[in-house]
């Protein structure tokens, strides 16, 4: 029983982190109607920056700054990028899920040549602590991973609910043409749902650094875990996806302890196809009808 | 309630105008043979031309996915590793064709389940499907380790001889006489009653429905050509390699697979030749870009993405009309 109660903390440590992919995923999704591929990169640039930052001799906290400072860097630059076809001319589906692809290709590359190729880890903060649970011990980190979290979704959710940028996020969100009509600079807040997603990712990516060692490779499988999180909370509901992702998050835990780690690995694709195939909607969303023409 | 006027549709950029269905192969025949008969290009060059000629393979069945029936799928490295696995452990106790044969009915098989089960959704959530089921195959082929024998891969699968031709120019002859029939399908697609229906599906599912075209089934029918063309091109791509390894087939294999019909121009008869020479023999010749050369590629792909939507085929078609202009103004 003290063993179950273990995986389960671990994997809601590990699933907080899904559960921010999977909240950027949404917040780009919800604003400008864009799948980005490239989610798990920014979480992987987040984890980079501030490990080589913390290795020159820095604390945490700067580290994590500088990381949230570059990674919302790149996010503004790709929102501009992805802004400007869009402004006049409708984009087709396909072709800027080819776009973010691109810059997945890329920023992988670039991650790899710039900070090396080997997983990395970074120190935590309360690296020594630990919680006990019965007579096992959880790292004190897993608590900050889901403080971290918390806070991370409760900034979003004020953003979103109590200032003006995000009341016109959440118009873009509802209908771009009303949004358009009622004065809503749509371009711009495609740029600033670029940079919230990749603000988001970055913390959860110095988060998830010091308890998984992260190289440039593991950006494609944390976009997936982070895309099942989103999916399973209907792709449009922040809150939806954070559920989504703790629920993986303790899946991975319970397989990965009790079976072995290839299952493990195969939960976040099996509990994506299965949400896909049998509540297209997501466990929590509502079925939406689809008006035709 | 006011009627308004709906803004004009885009020009569709599937072309539905009848070709000479042979043109095609034919061109591609004789560059074959004028390739390994006169040019005679080094083991390095005619390794790249084999490989562009058998993503060029794969690529024809995403181009009627992509480009007719207007679905993208990041999972297509699956079917890319049905054929090569299915190369790798039966070409040599069964023969060529039992192994071509049974890559090619795996990956039906597979097409047609996860076809029916993801195809009725809309395009996005499609996609994130087909990633998990790409991830998936991914993790199958690294630890079914009785079937793939795991990382290491299986070695020493054999090739097809043609012509009484040995090594690379034996697999080059396959692969460009398969390349020739599968462009022959293409056309032969493009004209027919599914084909039609498929691209009609695409530009106006509304009106698709008033047809009486069934738009889920004609995307399923796309999702299994292209089924059988990637395992076709898998089949190729394991005899190059002498055998059939994980990282042959992962998610860059996909977005390789995707980028190829869209850098072409989706929907373009040449797309997939003109796309597989970008894709597949750019990056080995953009070498003196040592490590950079795929970020240089991941780049060029977004802006191709983000800026010329129509593909090389839009540059073509501008060129075209610009001398036309000059010859008749």
């Amino acid at each position: 029983m003290t063993q179950a109660a273990y995986f389960v903390v671990i994997g809601l440590g590990v699933g907080s982190v899904y559960a921010l992919s999977g909240l950027g995923i949404v917040t780009l999704f919800a604003g400008s109607g864009l799948a980005n591929f490239a989610q798990g990169d920014f979480m992987v640039l987040g984890a980079l920056v501030a490990v080589n930052v913390v290795g020159a001799g820095f604390g945490y906290l700067p580290a994590l700054a500088t990381a949230v400072v570059v990674v919302a860097a790149a996010g503004l630059v790709l929102g501009g990028l992805f802004t400007l076809p869009m402004r006049h001319r409708r984009v087709d589906v396909d072709v800027v899920i080819i776009g973010t692809l691109g810059v997945a290709t890329t920023m992988t590359t670039l991650s790899g040549i710039w900070f090396g190729r080997q997983p990395q880890r970074l120190d935590s903060p309360l690296a020594g602590a630990f919680i006990p649970i019965g007579d096992l011990q959880v790292p004190a980190h897993y608590a900050l991973l889901l403080a971290g979290a918390a806070l991370v979704f409760g900034a979003v959710h004020w953003f979103h609910r109590h200032t003006d940028v995000g009341l016109q996020l959440r118009a873009v969100a509802s209908s771009v043409p009303a949004a358009r009509d009622a004065g809503v600079r749509v371009g711009r807040m495609l740029v600033v749902a670029w940079t919230i997603a990749a603000l988001v990712g970055g913390v959860a990516g110095v988060l998830v650094a010091s308890v998984v060692p992260i190289a440039p490779e593991a950006a494609l499988p944390l976009g997936v875990n982070g895309f099942a999180a989103a999916i399973i909370g209907g792709l449009a509901s922040p809150a939806g996806a954070v559920v989504g992702g703790l629920l993986i998050g303790v899946a991975e835990a319970l397989a990965g302890g009790y079976l072995n780690d290839t299952l493990r690995q195969a939960v976040a694709p099996v509990v994506l196809l299965a949400v896909l195939i049998l509540r297209p909607g997501g466990l929590l969303g509502r079925t939406r009808t689809v008006r035709v023409a | 309630m006011t009627v308004v006027a709906s803004p004009p549709r885009p020009a569709p950029s599937v072309r539905t105008t009848r070709h000479w269905r042979w043109t095609q192969p034919a061109i591609v025949l004789l560059v074959g043979a004028v390739v390994l008969l006169v040019v005679r290009p080094g083991p390095f060059d005619l390794r790249v031309l084999t490989l562009v000629a058998a993503y060029a393979i794969a690529a024809v069945g995403f181009n009627v996915l992509v480009g007719f029936a207007g679905v993208v799928s990041i999972g297509n490295s699956l079917f890319l590793a049905a054929g090569g696995y299915a190369w790798a452990i039966l070409a040599v106790p069964r023969g060529p064709l039992v192994a071509l044969l049974a890559g090619v009915v795996v990956a039906v098989v597979i097409a047609v389940l996860a076809g029916l089960a993801l195809l009725r959704l809309r395009a996005y959530y499609f996609a994130v499907g087909t990633l998990a089921l790409g991830a998936l195959g991914t993790v199958v082929m690294r630890n079914w380790t009785s079937v793939t024998n795991g990382d290491a891969g299986i070695t020493g699968a054999g090739y097809l001889k043609l012509f009484g031709l040995t090594g690379v120019s034996s697999i080059f002859a396959a692969a460009v006489l398969l390349l020739a029939v599968f462009l022959y399908l293409q056309e032969a697609l493009r004209t027919s009653p599914l084909g039609l229906a498929m691209i009609v599906g695409r530009f106006d599912p509304p009106v698709a429905d008033a047809l009486g075209v069934n738009v889920s089934r004609t995307r399923v029918a796309a999702f299994v050509l292209s089924a059988v063309s990637a395992a076709v091109g898998g089949a190729l791509v394991a005899q190059l390699a002498g055998g059939a390894f994980p990282d042959q087939f992962s998610t860059t294999a996909a977005i390789s697979l995707l980028v190829i019909p869209i850098i072409g121009g989706r929907g373009w008869r040449w797309a997939p030749v003109v796309g597989a020479i970008v894709v597949i023999a750019a990056p080995e010749y953009l070498r003196f870009l040592d490590e950079y050369r795929l970020a240089v590629y991941g780049v060029l792909v977004t802006l191709v993405a983000l800026f010329l939507p129509g593909g090389i085929h839009q540059l073509v078609r501008g060129l075209v009309a610009r001398v036309g202009r000059r010859r008749h103004g």
